[in-house]
């Protein structure tokens, strides 16, 4: 194997690729690169076993062939090459020894590498039979719902987001088991095609991540039995489905609520984060919702008690009816829920203490659907 | 340095009967449950001491010392109603009360001395003024450390007021046997006396390196009891229970599993609405069995997430009985504790069965209302429940 490319090309795609590969698994293979040259261009691929990315560079090859080399190092020695051009060569006739040479002007750097054979292929990166999704209504539905998937590893599903593709739109929905958004987004030219799938929160993320840096405005989505595989440019990110039976999120939500309260975003934002300052250590927000008296309107009454360290108390005016209701909320899981609303009124809809709250957005007066956040409460005691 | 007072009430459930009625006052009273279900003896007035009445003692063998005593069931009710004048009362002396169980609290009067006197002239205040407004005697021990002001308390009895001071470290104390130091039980008894080592004199003598190789990493707090404690703060309320527990001794050993589980049902029901009346959330169930020749096991298990619902609570336990209850075995106890316990409120998820939950709550309203028996789960009527103990309802006494 021996080609030779642009140097800004290889590190460009090299910085993404390094994302993907592994460092701390049990195969020492997964923290490498693998560079395939042939038909005059260079294929590069990172996998950690679940996520895996395809990068392509133009390139003059010499002599096809593949190899295997150390990610961090060779993208350290490509940025640092005192010229443009950068040639790559393992030696000849000896294929197996695993010695791979990198040249620019008169530097050159000798490397140990593995055989492409070694080399993990958990992905054909085929993105045949592709539907197109827009790419900017994609990326704002994931953001809705991407911070209300799970992290914990001990429930795996809950890793991953629900994403439905229909001819009308598109569906998302995550959940951690302590909140769930839902988040369904109108596609005007929406893919002739139906397709619902787990993908992991982590894939999504970096697909996010590297589709808002693309010029193209559609990403490529094949989703087959086990992968999804997702094109974007000259770059492809393909990753293992979750497998099993997502939490039926309609039977979550709740058929009615007691109490809706419209609240003016931002305000409720702002009160939200200060007094939640004082809701450290797990300890709830409260919010109390008091029905007006003679003498004042009625009131959102939100307080914050952390032992050992202080209390926070902040008033709203707000218009409310109902009996006299106090629930606790982690804040910075109604952060996100309040954050992912795009109007300016949103609508928090109660039904007891221990039962789900709901944020969306207000929309011609009315609480919207297509965004949807239920958030579960913190018991209060006493 | 500071001035505390370890208030101890002296007999205080045979007490309070007997400021109740003052036709018990000069009479043996034992407080505790019924000697035909296999009742312990909860408390026993100083006069049915006297004949050889002690504390966990049978109620059979309690009658059988003292039969002219006059023998109660438990108050709970009364006896926590006393507890909270007696706070009050402690409350016109300083603000930080540490109440250690139902019947004892610490003091911190070191800031008390500009108003009302000196240590020794406010605890004879207190004893004065239970009394003459509650009519019930309590012992203080005064001292400069909880460990001292606790020892002190328990020199003397009935009555007593005692002051250990720094210097007794090195006199009075030494005198004492091991024993008679908070937090040194049995098995550390025995290893001392392994050591030779009898009396708090012999354990403040002897060389850090012997006591480490028995003892290991608790030879330093060993030795720090041995000197009088450490100075620690007296914390305003109360310090947080470690677990919650309820146990059932059976009139006759029982086999049936229909019947076991009823109990269990009752059990987890209680202790639950203990856990949730605190604040607190448990991590840990343990059941424990006794069986009809005495020996007892207990065995635990970890939920996977901290919880108060009594479902959850009775699930786990019914299925560590199950697999711990041999065929056919007899059981005279039958006990659930819950520990591992947190603040940590408690965060519901989507998936929790809300129903179980507002089931809870509507029943710790309603017994927070009409009391304790207002209501019980169906199936739990089963329970041949007869003597009952708790505890968990204060915090463990601390040294």
């Amino acid at each position: 194997m021996k080609f030779t490319c642009d140097r800004e090309a290889l590190v460009d795609k090299l910085l993404v690729l390094s994302r993907g590969v592994s460092t701390r698994g049990t195969l020492p293979v997964l923290s490498g690169i693998l560079l395939q040259a042939r038909d005059g261009r260079l294929e590069m691929c990172s996998t950690d076993l679940e996520l895996s990315m395809k990068a392509v560079v133009p390139a003059e090859i010499e002599r096809p062939g593949d190899v295997v080399v150390p990610a961090r190092l060779f993208s350290d020695i490509v940025r640092n090459l005192p010229v443009a051009g950068v040639t790559v060569e393992l030696g000849q006739g000896d294929e197996a020894s695993g010695s791979v040479v990198v040249t620019g002007g008169s530097a050159r750097f000798e490397l140990n590498a593995w055989t492409a054979t070694d080399f993990p292929q958990t992905s054909s990166f085929d993105l045949t039979g592709s539907i197109a999704v827009s790419r900017v209504p994609f990326l704002a539905t994931l953001a809705k719902v991407a911070r209300a998937a799970s992290r914990d590893d001990n429930r795996p599903i809950l890793t991953g987001v629900l994403v439905s593709v229909e001819p009308t739109g598109l569906r998302m929905v995550a959940t951690d088991s302590y909140r769930l958004a839902v988040k369904q987004t109108t596609l005007s030219d929406g893919p002739q095609a139906e397709v619902e799938a787990i993908v992991p929160v982590k894939a999504l993320n970096e697909v996010a991540r590297l589709a808002s840096g693309i010029e193209s405005e559609s990403i490529a989505v094949v989703i087959s039995e086990n992968q999804a595989v997702f094109g974007l440019g000259d770059l492809v990110i393909a990753t293992r489905l979750i497998d099993g039976q997502f939490p039926n999120y309609r039977q979550l939500l709740p058929e009615s609520f007691e109490h809706v309260v419209e609240l003016d975003r931002e305000m409720f934002l702002a009160v939200v984060r200060r007094v939640g300052l004082l809701a450290q250590k797990n300890a709830p927000l409260r919010l109390r919702f008091v029905p007006p008296t003679e003498d004042q309107p009625a009131q959102l009454v939100v307080r914050a008690i952390t032992q050992d360290i202080g209390q926070a108390r902040e008033t709203l005016d707000i218009e409310y009816s109902g009996e006299e209701l106090e629930i606790g909320f982690n804040h910075l899981y109604l952060v996100d829920g309040i954050e992912s609303v795009d109007e300016e009124k949103l609508a928090l809809q109660l039904i007891t203490p221990l039962r789900p709250g709901l944020i969306s957005g207000i929309r011609d007066g009315d609480p919207g659907t297509d965004f949807l956040y239920l958030i579960m409460p913190i018991r209060l005691s006493g | 340095m500071r001035d505390l007072l370890l208030i101890d009430m002296d007999a205080f459930f045979a007490s309070v009967e007997q400021a109740r009625r003052p036709s018990l006052r000069g009479r043996p009273v034992v407080v505790g449950g019924r000697a035909e279900s296999r009742g312990v003896v909860s408390t026993a007035s100083y006069e049915a001491r006297a004949c050889g009445v002690r504390t966990a003692m049978p109620m059979a063998q309690a009658q059988r010392l003292c039969p002219q005593a006059v023998f109660l069931p438990v108050d709970m009710a009364a006896y926590r109603a006393a507890h909270r004048q007696l706070l009050a009362l402690f409350g016109r002396f300083t603000e930080l009360i540490e109440p250690v169980s139902i019947d004892e609290a610490f003091l911190d009067v070191t800031g008390s001395r500009r108003l009302f006197g000196t240590p020794r002239q406010i605890a004879a205040e207190i004893q004065r003024l239970t009394q003459a407004e509650l009519g019930l005697s309590c012992s203080i021990g005064i001292g400069p450390t909880r460990l001292l002001a606790k020892l002190a308390a328990g020199l003397e009895k009935p009555g007593g007021l005692t002051a250990l001071g720094g210097n007794d470290v090195s006199g009075r104390l030494r005198a004492l046997p091991v024993r008679a130091l908070p937090g040194i039980g049995p098995a550390a008894q025995e290893r001392l006396r392994s050591l030779r080592i009898a009396t708090v004199g012999d354990l403040q003598d002897v060389p850090v390196p012997l006591l480490e190789a028995s003892f290991g990493s608790a030879a330093e707090a060993l030795r720090e009891r041995a000197f009088g404690g450490r100075d620690d703060v007296v914390r305003h309320g109360s310090a947080a229970p470690k677990s919650v527990s309820r146990e059932v001794t059976f009139a006759d050993d029982i086999h049936v599993p229909e019947l076991l589980q009823a109990t269990l049902l009752d059990l987890a029901d209680r202790a639950a609405a203990d856990l949730r009346r605190g604040g607190h959330a448990c991590r840990t169930v343990t059941i424990k069995l006794r069986d009809a020749a005495f020996h007892t096991r207990t065995r635990q298990c970890t939920l996977s997430a901290t919880t108060t619902a009594t479902g959850v609570i009775y699930d786990a336990a019914l299925a560590l009985l199950r697999e711990s209850q041999r065929p056919g075995e007899r059981l005279r106890l039958l006990g659930l504790t819950l520990s591992g316990l947190s603040d940590e409120a408690e965060q519901l998820a989507l998936d929790e069965p809300w129903r179980e939950r507002a089931c809870d709550d509507a029943v710790d309203r309603v017994r927070a209302r009409y009391g304790a028996r207002a209501l019980h789960r169906a199936g739990a009527e089963l329970a041949p429940h007869q003597e009952r103990s708790r505890s968990g309802e204060g915090p463990r006494p601390r040294p």
